[in-house]
């Protein structure tokens, strides 16, 4: 079993995570339609999920 | 100055032919002096936008007339090739509605969201006096074209309707759709606007993400929608109560589409009778009550 701090070390890592992540799509989302990089948005959207439910779960386990 | 010609393909299935309407009209706030033609490619398309006062000249369908526009339109590309945001995976991608994403086609950012659909005096005649036949009709939507894993248990449907017999269930839909028993069947028995006009004139509606459940909110039905696959952010409308679970698979309908969930479709199954039943009974007690309702 892993110790407390390591576990909030991971939480920490996953929630920068997912703070770069909705930066970069809000910065995506201010450009207009046709200029938005379609491909990275999916990509951004296929990552946040998984990162919210790892921390979902992290925070579950902590709980 | 030169007016500002908007010709537009329509493109993609019923539903996204619906949410596009707002934006004629916003095309038309911003432009008052722009001409929009709208090129259907086919009937049901032409059905939703018909009347719809926004829209200057309506090209209706046809098979040698759509083949020499092909050839027309590689030569002379339309201003706006089709409203095809279905391509972007909003699901995925997005956060706003499906309307806002397909204003944003013509770089407008929609004021107001609210659907449009235009009835005749008579269309609108014709579903009242339908509906007032039956005695306080409900109308009900259980399949999705998009994909099978948005439908709710058959068995769910039936023991809905049993739960309320002081309420008449119209079952709409397409013949080879599953039967609801207990409910009135007029699946392939009316035309797509017959269909919106029985809408218009039902107290309620109850069903899964689909073309009529976007209908409610051009006509202010108060429905309840059952969402699985697909989420609310961007096919949910103020108007209904938007039941959706928000697994940490879902939204998978961008991911999916028709292919079977390998989990057996937990985002729909959960989803139990009596919510549905407590949210429709709020929803027919709504008119005179301004309390919220907590979205599940």
């Amino acid at each position: 079993m892993r110790s407390e701090n390591e576990i909030k070390d991971r939480i920490d890592s996953i929630i920068e995570k997912l703070s770069v992540l909705s930066k970069k799509k809000c910065e995506e989302m201010k450009k207009p339609l046709r200029k938005r990089d379609h491909r990275l948005l999916i990509f951004i959207g296929k990552e946040y999920s998984m990162y919210n439910y790892a921390l979902t779960e992290l925070m579950w386990a902590t709980s | 100055m030169k007016k500002m010609t908007y010709s537009i393909r329509s493109s993609g299935g019923a539903g996204d032919v619906i949410l596009s309407t707002p934006v004629f009209r916003a095309l038309k706030e911003k432009d008052p002096d722009c001409k929009i033609v709208v090129r259907c490619v086919v009937k049901i398309h032409a059905d939703i936008y018909r009347n719809n006062p926004h829209i200057d000249k309506l090209i209706m369908p046809s098979t040698i007339g759509n083949r020499i526009r092909a050839v027309t339109r590689y030569f002379k590309p339309a201003k706006v090739n089709g409203f095809e945001y279905f391509r972007l995976l909003p699901s995925i991608s997005y956060d706003i509605s499906a309307a806002e994403i397909i204003a944003e086609f013509v770089d407008l950012k929609l004021g107001n969201p609210k659907l449009q659909l235009y009835l005749t005096p008579e269309e609108e005649r014709w579903g009242k006096e339908k509906m007032v036949a039956y005695g306080k009709p409900i109308l009900i939507h259980i399949s999705s074209v998009t994909s099978s894993n948005q439908h709710w248990p058959l068995s769910n449907w039936e023991e809905l309707v049993r739960s309320l017999p002081e309420y008449t269930f119209v079952q709409l839909g397409l013949p080879h759709e599953e039967k609801v028993e207990g409910a009135i069947d007029l699946r392939g028995k009316t035309s797509f606007r017959e269909a919106l006009s029985l809408l218009n004139s039902s107290l309620s509606f109850v069903g899964v993400v689909s073309s009529f459940a976007h209908a409610t909110n051009a006509f202010d039905t108060p429905g309840v929608v059952l969402f699985g696959p697909s989420t609310p952010k961007i096919w949910g409308h103020p108007n209904n109560i938007n039941i959706y679970k928000g697994l940490p698979c879902a939204p998978c309908i961008d991911a999916l589409l028709g292919s079977p969930c390998p989990y057996g479709k937990p985002c729909m199954t959960t989803i139990t009778v009596d919510e549905v039943r407590k949210a429709l009974l709020f929803q027919l007690e709504k008119k005179n009550s301004e309390v919220s309702y907590d979205v599940v």
